[in-house]
């Protein structure tokens, strides 16, 4: 089943009424789309140099519509397996609200236009980095790693790492430390977070053929690659003080939440059985995404903070 | 038959906001477009040989 599509009936099942502006929306991935919005905007306040607040604003536009349209062509892509999950099986394809062909062209389209506008309007070396992220969230994780190898999201988190680049190159022109090891921290930050779903969402994927590291390694090494990667992330997750991309407070913020962070890690690893060892996955997955979000919120505030002051 | 019938307006009613929504966003994309061109060529759309 592994590296194959499977067949589902969502081809054939005609949009009744037709395509809604919301299921388009949908298509988008909102909440993804705004985590991209947040983590690109950090980059590009955190870094060096002054870009116009139009300008700025078209940048932030142009990686949301961007992220949203990889978000739209993975969906096209997936539909047979997204009909058959059910935490994707209400999307507007399966749901055959929605044809296939118009997934695939709103993609399309939406990444076409916001690579152009990135690059035109602020700059190439941004629209670069914007097309090599819709390209590789496609092609590399999507098409080929997603249903070949259990290391998928490993490598494929490289996709969701890109916007504090994209975010700090629309305002430098350039790729520096800085941002790279922003895009380090998301990169190492996503095995966790998704395995910790994926512990609770086992069956889900299993059903379906998507060789997630629980399904074809089993569960205990799933929670032992986590307690791994945490234990990369945290020590990770405070160099940006180092390097001075952040300050104390953001030293100190890591220090706590990643204390935190290991202390979930922890409590997946050792609890193994029962309805308490999902409870501890969930625990972890709900706040892997506190901990990213107050991460980047931090550095964010310091950096405005410290450009008022100036 | 009535049923048919809503199905068709419904239909139809859906295929006019996606065309609002479609017409709204190449709006904002010229407004877009023209904004930024004049932020970025700045004091230079006047600066040029008469």
């Amino acid at each position: 089943m592994q590296g194959t599509r499977l067949d589902t009936d969502y081809r054939h099942a005609a949009p009744v009424s037709g395509s809604s502006v919301g299921d388009f929306i949908e298509l988008l991935k909102p909440r993804v789309m705004s985590l991209v919005v947040f983590t690109g905007l950090t980059g590009m306040i955190a870094a060096p140099g002054t870009i116009h607040p139009f300008i700025g604003l078209v940048a932030i536009l142009a990686i949301a519509i961007g992220a949203g349209a990889a978000g739209a062509l993975n969906m096209w892509y997936d539909a047979d397996i997204d009909a058959r999950m059910a935490r994707t099986a209400a999307r507007p394809i399966p749901r055959g609200r929605m044809t296939p062909g118009e997934a695939l062209s709103f993609g399309a389209v939406l990444s076409v236009f916001s690579i152009l506008t990135l690059g035109v309007l602020v700059n190439w070396t941004a629209g670069l980095l914007l097309a090599i992220t819709i390209g590789f969230y496609l092609f590399i994780y999507t098409m080929w790693l997603k249903r070949l190898t259990p290391q998928n999201i490993v490598i494929g988190g490289a996709a969701g790492s890109f916007p504090p680049m994209i975010g700090w190159a629309a305002v430098t022109g350039s790729v520096s430390i800085e941002s790279v090891l922003m895009f380090l921290i998301i990169f190492m930050w996503t095995p966790p977070h998704f395995w910790a779903l994926a512990l609770y969402r086992c069956r889900d994927y299993e059903r379906v053929g998507v060789p997630m590291l629980p399904v074809v390694a089993g569960p205990a090494e799933t929670r032992r690659q986590i307690w791994f990667y945490s234990l990369l992330l945290v020590p990770l997750a405070m160099v940006p003080y180092w390097v001075g991309l952040g300050g104390v407070l953001y030293l100190a913020s890591s220090a706590a939440l990643g204390a935190i962070f290991l202390y979930l890690a922890w409590r997946v690893r050792k609890i193994t059985e029962g309805r308490e060892a999902d409870v501890a996955a969930k625990q972890l997955f709900g706040f892997s995404i506190l901990y990213l979000f107050l991460l980047f919120a931090v550095l964010l505030g310091e950096h405005a903070v410290a450009r008022w002051v100036a | 038959m009535t049923d048919l019938n809503q199905d068709e307006r419904e239909r139809k009613r859906r295929q006019r906001m996606r065309s609002l929504a479609i017409g709204l966003a190449l709006g904002a994309l010229v407004v877009l477009f023209y904004v930024a061109t004049i932020i970025r060529l700045g004091g230079n759309v006047l600066n040029r040989p008469m």
